[in-house]
C-alpha cells in the first residue's frame, strides 16, 4: 500500500492508526500516543521513579543477539554468567553461588515469569519467549517490592514483547553457525481496527563445545577435554491477540540441555546426563482505559513448569545407574488494580495480587533399583496489597510514595514501603532519590529439597530482605546524548546463601547479611545518521562478615557501537570486561571479550555474521557448589550466520 | 501438543518440529497493514491543543461556544506550522484560526503559541499563553506543551489563567499531568 503524503496533517493522521479509525480523536488518546523520534527514546526514562535502563530490538538485532541474556548483558550493572547447564543473573554485584536467579523478577508484558519451586527465570534459551520477538527489555534497578512483591528484591526485568501491528505479515528467519548450531523462527503479524494478533515459534539446536574441564580428568576425560557433551535444543511458540481492550498470551517453550560438566558428582564424560525444561503459560489482560476518573486492570495468568533432572552416576565396579530430578508445579496467579485521578496531582494506584502455586512437586530418585530420596508435593498461597500516590509537588517535583504487605503462607506479614523523589532541573535533565525495602521469601527448593547426597533440607529457612537508599542522576544532551549516573548502598539482612555443611553437604540458611555500595554510569549517543553507541561502567563494593562476597565484580565495563557503513552494510561492535571473581573454589581472573556483526539489508532481506569473541578470549564463571571444578569455561570464537526475510 | 516435541530421552521429533512451524505457513496468504503506533511531536502537540481548547472559556464574552479562536503563533515554530496543517474543526465545535506572526503582534489573539522555551509575552486579559517545555508556567505560559515519557503531556496554571478571565473544565484538570492550583 502506498500513501502519497500530502501535508504534515495526512501523515500524522495515517501513522496514527489508532486515532485515524476515528474522525476526531479524543483528548484522552491523544495524549497516549508515542512521540515518533530517535532523540525522544532517550528521554523516556527521565521521569521513572527509578533507575531504568533500556535496549530495544533494533540494537538487538543489529548486534547479533540470539537471547534475552545478550540484551541484558549490554545493561549497566547486570552480569549474566553461565554454568553450561542453567545462565545466571547477577546485578549490582549480587550473584549468590547456588541462586541461578531468584532475586531478580522477570515479567512477560507485566506477567509475571518466575516459576513456583525455584522462585527464579533464567534469561537464555531457558526464557519462555525467543529474543527477536522482544520489542523492547527495560531494566529497573532497585528493590521494586512495594509493586511486585516477592522477588523484586534487586531490580525487575520486564520484556516487552512486539505487537502484530510492528511486525506486520509473514517474516522469517533462519541461523546456522559454528557448534553445530541451528535455528529457524517465524512471526506472523495482524493489525486491523481493535484487533492485533502476533504469532511466533523458533526451534534451536545446537552440538556444543568440547570444554576443557582439567579436575575431570580421568579415564573418560583424557587430558581435561570433554567432547560433544554440551548440547542444547529447544522451541518456543507464543500466540497473542488483542481485541480492544483485552488481551490473551499463550505461551510455550521446552529445552534441553546436555550437562557437560558433570553437576551432582555424576559421571563426568559420559553422555546421560541432561536437563529437561518446559514451560507453558497462559495469560489473560483487560485493560479497558479510563473511564471518568478510574482505570481498572485486571491480569490473570496460568503457569505450568517443569524440571527433569537426569544424572547417570558409575561405582567402582563400572556398573552405571540414574538418578533424576523433578521439579513442576502449576501456578495461578490473578492481579487487579484500579488507579484514581480523581484528585489533581494525584495519581492512586490500589491493587491485589493473590498468587497460588499448586502441586508443587519435588521428586529425586534412583531408577534402577528404584529408590526414592524425597517425594513432596507442595501449595504455596499468598496475596499482596499494595497502595501507591505519584504526587506531582511542583511543575519539577514528583513525589512517588508505594507501600505494598504481602502474606506468604508459612511466613509472618512482610511490608515493602518505597518512596522516590524525582527532580526535573530542566527539560533533559532528571535527579531521583529513591529508598525502599522488599523481601523475598525462601523458595520450595531452597526450604525442602534434599537428595541424601548434596543437600539436606531447611524448613526453617526464613525471608531475606533488603533497604536501599540510591541516588540517581540523568541528563540528555542535544537530545542525542544522554548521560546518566546513579549510586547505591544496599543493606541485606538474613541473606539466603547456600553454605557447606560438611564435606559432603550443604544447607540453604540465613546468612547474617550482606552490604552493597555502588555507581553506575551511562553514556548513550545517538546521531540522527543512525550511529550510536553506548558506554557504561560499574563499581560496587560488597562485604559480608567482613569479606567481599563471592562472585562479585567489583568493576564492570561495558560498550557497543552500531556504525552504518556505506550502503548497505552496518556493523556493530561490542565489548565487555569484569573484573576478578571469587568463588567456593577458587578465584577466576579478569576478561574481556569483544563480539562483531555484520548486517546487510538487501531488497527487505536482512544477512548478518556474527562473531561471537572475537579474539578468542579465554574467560569463565566460577563454579557453583554443584560442581567438582573451580570455573566453568565461557563461550569460545562462535560465528552465526542469520537471514531474516518478510514476505 | 507443545510438549510432545521433547521426549523424556531429550530427543526433538523431527516430524513434530515443523508441526510448530507449519500453521504458520499456512497463514502465508494472509496480509495486512499497520503503520507504527507513534506520531509527529509537533503535530501530536497542535492536535492536543486543539482539543484543550475545545473545554477552555473565557470570560467576558471574548469567545464563546460558537466563536472562532485565534491562534498566534511564530512561523519558525515547528508547532506553529503544524497548527496551519491541523485538519477542520468538527462540527459544531469551535472553529480554530491560525496566525502566524511575530511576538509580540497579539491583537486580536486568543492565544499565543510561545516557541520552545521562548520566555512568554506580557500577559494581557483574555490572552491565553502556551509554552513550550519544563518549567515555562513559571515564566508565564498558562498551559504548558511538554514529552513527558514519550507521550505528550500539559501543565495548567490555573491562578495565571484565572488572572487572565480564562478558566478550564474539570476534564482538562485531571488530564493535566500537573495543575497549579495557587500561590
Amino acid at each position: 500500500m502506498k500513501i502519497e503524503w500530502h501535508s504534515a496533517a495526512l501523515w500524522a493522521w495515517a501513522c496514527l492508526p489508532a486515532l485515524a479509525a476515528s474522525a476526531e480523536p479524543t483528548l484522552e488518546a491523544l495524549l497516549q500516543t508515542e512521540v515518533q523520534g530517535v532523540s525522544r527514546q532517550l528521554e523516556r526514562t527521565l521521569d521513572a521513579p527509578a533507575t531504568v535502563h533500556l535496549i530495544g530490538a533494533a540494537t538487538a538485532s543489529a548486534l547479533g543477539h540470539e537471547t534475552l541474556a545478550d540484551m541484558l548483558n549490554r545493561l549497566p550493572g547486570m552480569f549474566v554468567g553461565s554454568q553450561r547447564s542453567y545462565a545466571t543473573v547477577g546485578l549490582r554485584g549480587f550473584s549468590r553461588p547456588g541462586d541461578y536467579n531468584a532475586r531478580v523478577l522477570m515479567t512477560i508484558d507485566g506477567m509475571r515469569v518466575n516459576d513456583g519451586v525455584y522462585d527464579q527465570a533464567l534469561p537464555a534459551l531457558e526464557f519462555p519467549i525467543a529474543s527477536p520477538w522482544i520489542k523492547r527489555v527495560e531494566l529497573v534497578g532497585g528493590p521494586a517490592g512495594s509493586v511486585y512483591g516477592g522477588n523484586a528484591l534487586l531490580g525487575v526485568v520486564n520484556v516487552v514483547t512486539f505487537d502484530g501491528a510492528d511486525l506486520p505479515g509473514l517474516r522469517w528467519r533462519a541461523a546456522a553457525g559454528g557448534q553445530a548450531s541451528r535455528e529457524v523462527g517465524t512471526t506472523w503479524g495482524f493489525a486491523q481496527d481493535d484487533t492485533d494478533v502476533f504469532v511466533a515459534a523458533q526451534i534451536h539446536d545446537r552440538a556444543g563445545e568440547s570444554l576443557w574441564l582439567p579436575e575431570l580428568t580421568g579415564d573418560r576425560v583424557p587430558g581435561g577435554w570433554v567432547h560433544g557433551l554440551d548440547g542444547e535444543r529447544s522451541h518456543a511458540a507464543m500466540v497473542k491477540w488483542r481485541q480492544a481492550a483485552w488481551r490473551v498470551t499463550l505461551g510455550s517453550q521446552g529445552r534441553l540441555k546436555d550437562a557437560a560438566t558433570a553437576p551432582y558428582g555424576s559421571l563426568a564424560g559420559t553422555p546421560g546426563t541432561r536437563f529437561l525444561d518446559r514451560y507453558h503459560f497462559a495469560e489473560v489482560f483487560h485493560e479497558p482505559g479510563w473511564r471518568n476518573d478510574l482505570r481498572p486492570t485486571l491480569r490473570a495468568s496460568l503457569v505450568r513448569s517443569r524440571f527433569d533432572g537426569r544424572y547417570l552416576y558409575g561405582n567402582d565396579a563400572g556398573a552405571t545407574f540414574v538418578n533424576t530430578d523433578v521439579a513442576a508445579s502449576n501456578v495461578a496467579t490473578v492481579d487487579a488494580r484500579l488507579q484514581w485521578r480523581g484528585w489533581v496531582n494525584h495519581a492512586w494506584t490500589v491493587g491485589l495480587e493473590w498468587r497460588r502455586v499448586g502441586n508443587a512437586r519435588q521428586i529425586n530418585e534412583d531408577l534402577d533399583p528404584h529408590l526414592v530420596y524425597l517425594d513432596r508435593r507442595d501449595e504455596v498461597r499468598q496475596w499482596g496489597a499494595y497502595l501507591q500516590d505519584q504526587w506531582r509537588l511542583g511543575e519539577r517535583h514528583t513525589l512517588n510514595l508505594g507501600l505494598r504487605v504481602d502474606r506468604v503462607r508459612g511466613f509472618s506479614t512482610q511490608a515493602s514501603p518505597r518512596l522516590a523523589l524525582v527532580y526535573r532541573p530542566s527539560d533533559g535533565e532528571s535527579v531521583k532519590l529513591m529508598a525502599g525495602r522488599a523481601f523475598r521469601a525462601p523458595n520450595l527448593s531452597e526450604r525442602f529439597y534434599e537428595d541424601g547426597y548434596t543437600q539436606w533440607a531447611n524448613p526453617d529457612l526464613q525471608p531475606e530482605r533488603v533497604a536501599t537508599v540510591e541516588a540517581g542522576w540523568e541528563r540528555s544532551v542535544d537530545r542525542n546524548l544522554r548521560i546518566g549516573a546513579s549510586v547505591y548502598h544496599y543493606r541485606m539482612t538474613d541473606l539466603i546463601d547456600y553454605i557447606s555443611v560438611d564435606d559432603d553437604f550443604s544447607q540453604y540458611r540465613n546468612a547474617s547479611g550482606a552490604n552493597a555500595t555502588g555507581l553506575d554510569v551511562d553514556v548513550e549517543r545517538r546521531r540522527q545518521d543512525g550511529l550510536r553507541w553506548r558506554a557504561s561502567a560499574s563499581w560496587v563494593r560488597t562485604r559480608s562478615a567482613g569479606q567481599a562476597l563471592s562472585n562479585s565484580p567489583s568493576w564492570l565495563l561495558k560498550g557497543h557501537l552500531i556504525w552504518p557503513l556505506a550502503d548497505p552494510w552496518t556493523l556493530g561492535l561490542q565489548a565487555q570486561a569484569m573484573a576478578r571473581r571469587s568463588g567456593p573454589a577458587g578465584d577466576v581472573p579478569a576478561w574481556a571479550t569483544l563480539d562483531l556483526a555484520l548486517s546487510a539489508l538487501w531488497g527487505g532481506q536482512t544477512f548478518t555474521v556474527r562473531l561471537i569473541n572475537l579474539t578468542d578470549a579465554k574467560h569463565a564463571d566460577p563454579a557453583w557448589p554443584v560442581h567438582d571444578l573451580e570455573r566453568v569455561p565461557g563461550e569460545r570464537r562462535r560465528w552465526v550466520f542469520t537471514w531474516r526475510g518478510r514476505f | 501438543m507443545l510438549l510432545s516435541t521433547i521426549d523424556r530421552q531429550g530427543r526433538l521429533h523431527r516430524g513434530q518440529r515443523w508441526l510448530l512451524l507449519g500453521p504458520l505457513g499456512a497463514l502465508l496468504w494472509l496480509g495486512s497493514w499497520a503503520g507504527p503506533i507513534a506520531g509527529n511531536e509537533a503535530m501530536l502537540k497542535a492536535l492536543v491543543l486543539s482539543r484543550v481548547l475545545l473545554f477552555t472559556q473565557w470570560s467576558g464574552g471574548r469567545a464563546t461556544g460558537e466563536d472562532v479562536i485565534l491562534l498566534c503563533a511564530s512561523p519558525e515554530d515547528e508547532l506553529g506550522r503544524a497548527l496551519l496543517d491541523l485538519p477542520p474543526s468538527p462540527a459544531g465545535a469551535r472553529r480554530l484560526d491560525v496566525r502566524t506572526d511575530l511576538l509580540g503582534q497579539d491583537d486580536g489573539c486568543h492565544v499565543r503559541v510561545m516557541p520552545p522555551n521562548a520566555t512568554p509575552v506580557p500577559g494581557r486579559p483574555g490572552l491565553l499563553i502556551v509554552g513550550q517545555g519544563l518549567g515555562m508556567l513559571e515564566r508565564g505560559a498558562m498551559l504548558n506543551l511538554q514529552v513527558h515519557q514519550g507521550r505528550v503531556s500539559f501543565d495548567i496554571d490555573q491562578v495565571a489563567a484565572r488572572r487572565a478571565g480564562i478558566a478550564f473544565g474539570s476534564q482538562l484538570l485531571r488530564l493535566a499531568r500537573f495543575v497549579r492550583k495557587e500561590d
